[in-house]
């Protein structure tokens, strides 16, 4: 459980209780502009990630689920900051990650499976050398081993023909082989936590079964944990035991999966939901454009909530336990 | 296999090329003013020897004629002949030309070895003396002119300090040539055995040298600076960083990555400068091909112009076929 | 009545430079869509379905087969650019910030093929604001350019693009790809009501499957740029008879845990590549029944079912593997559900 439920806001968190792998308290990222107030793209993200789980990540475009991602991987992209709460990762704290840090832990025990493998692998080596650089930097092992792994890692991948595979370059491999050999480098020196950044939406939909399939497996047998980032909230019923829902750089929603399936509370998660619905009413209800008589609000979701009362413009709700299993960020959530 | 097929094709293109190069200078060098006959023959000439020297130099012929003549001469190797030096253009190419070459080979190989290491360092340290020392250096060495820096470094190193040998030549003038045959007075005379010879050559190249190296390591700086910045912020640099890949492994893929763009500044600059070494030529007595052509442009006498056009341009052509051939080698995207 | 779109064994095959062979996009593909009806054409990677949509817009010459609007066929002088054919079949594409010109005012763009089609300026503004309001975009709106907006806009310009000149057909290629899952059903949403509206035929390509459903009349599975099963489309997503639909579907993910795709059968390895296709049978390479007859000759068209095509020799193999639960339905009522609970009235905010 999070330490700091009860605190107020802007109370300083405490180092995480043992046992959590990944705890991501109030994290907050902003970018600077130009004689103007810096932009907050992440505004107090509570994230918590124990052995052996599986966490959903779902939000829409612009949430901030990849800035998320990338913040905890040391690399946020154009020149944003941490600017409060912190990230603590195996007992380490990580916002500030030094050099050390940085070659000791990443593509180590924290990887990350990212979205567009063509784009980021690097096109002037082979995928044997991309797979091997891994290991001879992490792990030690000389050239040659390194190539013995890289190719049974290609098997453990299913990559068709993968001997064959070890000296392709990037441009030479199909969209779902590419995805499979940036899994293979994620899970390549056997980490503790594995990041999948919306690695599969891209994907055809038979491709993506089976790469999903496979990434839990794998996380699975070597006994790692894993946040799937994603914006088909469909993705996460089947393939994780946690859900976290983000909205506008907050999770306004964490609960264990079957819990959150049978009933979502927020009205956000309900409006996801409602997305696969073939009921134009109830959809309607529940899917609103921003009201523009509504001011921008402490809950970012206001404007388009058709629960919303009077103190959600004034007062930001604090992400509160609703039961067990299960937390949300709502004045006035759907019960159970 | 592939790379013989594309050499064979591109050679065959370099007749064509020629021919279109030699075609436009032609024509264009006809345009400048003055008159060859009357510059031949001096102030008191006669009308009717003018007029009869012109006719002998084929001058009066249409000028498609006259090209198509001058075509004839060069495919049998006949390069015509400098009316000022009275010797076959060929000839003095031959001395001249190496000269230059070896003068900017050697410059731009000291402007690559300063430019190139303080790039990447400027690149790799955000922030720190490193970068404002490369702006500086980039902001100067862009605003210096050449023959201005080279007057400099002779007033200090020879004038004034006196260990730096007088601006003379390629040569000590005690000294006699070695045997001309690559054209290069440090390899000729090294073949010879020739010591002093080769130690004379040497000191003489110093301030040259130096000077275009100087001058040219800028804006081989800049290039190699921004590819860097542009290539460490791309996205697989930034993914090599996500892996926890050490620092020497990111700046050496870095590196790899920015080379194209700075060779190809480098074969611009080659080709620029063998002209463009000139006033540098002039101030050290060089005796180089830039020196002979513009000499020929300012009385002009054809011939030796056009016989600089047509090395230079075969210069330029060779070197972009061994680019376009580097290219094949370090990016597989181009191998097809 | 003839159909308002008839393509006959339609064939595309695209040149590699530098090489003899030849990207067999399109082997044979036939098909035809009704005034006012909806076809999608479902497939993944190398299907040919949105070569389809290109060939039959004319941004792509055919290489064989015929295409037939109205009655009479589609060619290089009779094109969409033709006096008979001109405004009356329209393209809305996948990317709509890709899709339109950056450079100008979203209401410019939306008024572009008025102007094209030789429409005065007045009435080119009183539609351009009719569309407007039919597609749901505010006016204020229309004098943005494209990248002020939001992507579930842009592409309700997109489509206000193709309906202004009231079209009897539109080519959608993937139109809700790129959109976030809300505004996917939003888009959905106003597709029907325009072709209820204005009887709009579409021709809607698209890998998404749940979307599909919810708005199609008829279904072609594509796979390889040949049909491998057409017909309504509530009977082949009750009963799929080819095994690449079966695997096709069993991929559809629905939210809810208790909702597992059940997997009948399993597709091994992965798409081959459109180049050097194989005779036979498309799927011969992955395909659990797969024998003999299916590597020499590519399967006719069968009707086992009313209103259902399907290319495969052993689709009686597909149905004996049984009818699998309607997970779509029990979805559905899950929604029902979960949506209606929590709508109380809220307070007013004024």
């Amino acid at each position: 459980m999070l330490q700091n439920l009860h605190a107020g806001e802007g109370a300083t968190p405490l180092p995480p209780s043992p046992g959590t792998l990944l705890a991501v308290q109030d994290l907050a990222v902003s970018y600077d502009r130009y004689e103007k107030e810096p932009v907050k793209a992440l505004n107090g993200v509570d994230i918590e990630v124990r052995e052996g789980d599986i966490l959903g990540l779902v939000g829409e475009s612009g949430a901030g689920k990849s800035l998320l991602a990338r913040t905890i991987m040391n690399s946020i992209p154009g020149g944003g900051r941490v600017s409060g709460g912190r990230i603590d990762f195996m007992g380490e704290r990580i916002d500030a990650m030094s050099e050390e840090q940085r070659t000791r832990l990443l593509g180590n025990a924290l990887s990350m499976v990212v979205s567009n493998p063509r784009g980021e692998l690097n096109p002037v080596l082979t995928v044997g050398e991309q797979i091997g650089n891994m290991l001879r930097y992490h792990k030690g092992l000389s050239a040659a081993a390194a190539q013995d792994e890289a190719l049974s890692l290609l098997k453990a991948v299913q990559i068709p023909a993968p001997e064959r595979r070890l000296s392709a370059y990037p441009h030479e491999l199909s969209g779902g082989m590419a995805q499979r050999v940036v899994i293979a480098i994620a899970l390549a020196c056997t980490p503790r936590l594995v990041i999948s950044d919306d690695a599969t939406s891209a994907l055809d939909v038979t491709v993506q079964m089976q790469v999903l399939d496979l990434m839990t497996d794998m996380v699975r047998q070597k006994g790692a944990s894993a946040i799937l980032i994603t914006r088909d909230i469909a993705i996460t019923a089947h393939f994780c035991n946690q859900v976290a829902i983000l909205y506008a750089g907050e999770v306004v929603e964490l609960a264990d999966t079957d819990l959150f399936f049978d009933r979502p509370t927020h009205p956000y998660s309900i409006m996801l939901f409602a997305a696969f619905s073939h009921d134009q009413a109830l959809r309607r209800h529940w899917t609103r454009q921003a009201d523009p008589a509504v001011p921008a609000s402490a809950c970012p979701f206001a404007p388009r909530c058709p629960r919303r009362q009077h103190r959600c413009v004034t007062e930001r709700p604090a992400l509160r336990r609703l039961g067990p299993g299960r937390k949300v960020r709502c004045h006035d959530p759907v019960e159970a | 296999m592939q790379m013989l097929s594309y050499v064979g094709r591109r050679l065959l293109f370099v007749i064509p090329q020629l021919l279109g190069i030699v075609f436009i200078s032609f024509f264009l060098i006809k345009l400048i003013p003055g008159d060859p006959a009357v510059l031949m023959l001096g102030p008191n000439a006669t009308q009717a020897a003018v007029d009869r020297l012109r006719d002998d130099l084929g001058l009066t012929k249409p000028l498609v004629e006259q090209f198509a003549i001058y075509i004839g001469k060069v495919l049998q190797g006949d390069l015509g002949t400098s009316w000022q030096t009275t010797r076959p253009v060929l000839e003095d190419l031959a001395e001249r030309f190496p000269a230059t070459l070896e003068l900017v080979t050697l410059g731009l190989g000291l402007a690559l070895a300063i430019g190139i290491p303080l790039g990447v360092a400027a690149s790799m340290q955000r922030r720190g003396p490193v970068r404002k020392v490369a702006d500086y250096y980039g902001l100067l060495a862009g605003a210096i002119p050449d023959f201005w820096l080279a007057l400099v470094l002779i007033f200090v190193f020879y004038s004034l300090l006196g260990i730096a040998p007088a601006p003379l030549g390629r040569l000590d003038i005690t000294l006699i040539a070695p045997d001309a045959v690559t054209g290069s007075l440090l390899v000729d005379s090294l073949l010879a055995g020739d010591i002093e010879a080769f130690r004379s050559a040497a000191s003489q190249l110093v301030l040259p040298v130096l000077t275009l190296g100087l001058v040219n390591a800028g804006p081989i700086l800049k290039m190699t600076q921004s590819t860097m910045d542009r290539t460490l912020a791309s996205d697989f640099m930034r993914y090599a960083e996500m892996s926890g890949l050490p620092r020497r492994v990111i700046r050496r893929q870095a590196i790899r990555a920015s080379l194209p763009s700075v060779i190809t500044l480098v074969s611009v600059l080659f080709s620029v400068t063998i002209g463009g070494a000139v006033l540098v030529e002039i101030v050290f007595g060089w005796g180089g091909a830039g020196q002979y052509a513009v000499q020929g442009v300012l009385n002009a006498d054809i011939n030796p112009v056009l016989g600089f056009v047509i090395f230079s341009a075969l210069l330029s052509l060779a070197i972009y076929l061994v680019v376009d051939l580097l290219y094949f080698a370090l990016d597989p995207r181009i191998r097809g | 009545m003839a159909p308002l779109l008839d393509v006959q064994n339609l064939v595309k095959h695209f040149p590699i430079s530098g090489s003899s062979k030849v990207v067999q996009a399109l082997n044979g593909v036939s098909f035809t869509i009704d005034k006012g009806e909806t076809l999608s054409l479902v497939g993944e990677s190398g299907s040919g379905k949105t070569t389809v949509g290109r060939c039959v817009v004319g941004l792509v010459p055919a290489t064989d087969g015929a295409i037939l609007f109205d009655g009479e066929p589609l060619d290089a002088r009779r094109n969409i650019r033709h006096r008979s054919v001109r405004g009356r079949i329209q393209f809305v594409f996948q990317e709509p910030n890709e899709s339109l010109d950056p450079r100008i005012p979203v209401g410019v763009s939306l008024a572009e093929p008025l102007r094209h089609l030789g429409i005065a300026r007045a009435d080119r503004e009183r539609r351009v604001r009719e569309i407007a309001a039919r597609i749901g975009v505010p006016e204020a709106d229309l004098l943005r350019y494209p990248g002020e907006l939001a992507g579930g806009i842009l592409q309700r310009i997109g489509i206000g693009r193709a309906i202004v000149t009231r079209p009897d057909l539109i080519v959608l290629d993937e139109p809700t790809s790129a959109l976030d899952p809300t505004s996917r059903a939003e888009i959905v949403d106003l597709l029907i009501r325009l072709q209820k509206e204005l009887g709009t035929a579409y021709l809607f390509i698209s890998h998404d499957l749940s979307t599909v459903r919810f708005v199609s009349h008829k279904l072609a599975v594509l796979y390889l740029g040949s049909v491998a099963e057409a017909g309504e489309a509530a009977r082949i997503f009750a009963a799929p008879r080819h095994p690449y639909s079966v695997g096709l579907l069993a991929s559809v993910l629905l939210p809810h845990p208790s909702l597992k795709p059940r997997k009948r059968l399993s597709l091994e390895g992965e798409i081959p590549s459109p180049v050097d296709l194989p005779p036979g049978c498309p799927l011969a390479s992955r395909c659990p029944f797969a024998e003999e007859r299916c590597r020499t000759a590519r399967p006719a068209g069968v009707t086992p079912v009313r209103g259902q095509l399907v290319h495969c020799i052993n689709h009686e193999k597909v149905a004996a593997l049984g009818e699998d639960t309607d997970n779509f339905a029990r979805f559905q009522e899950i929604a029902a559900r979960v949506l209606s609970g929590g709508i109380e009235t809220q307070e007013t905010f004024a």
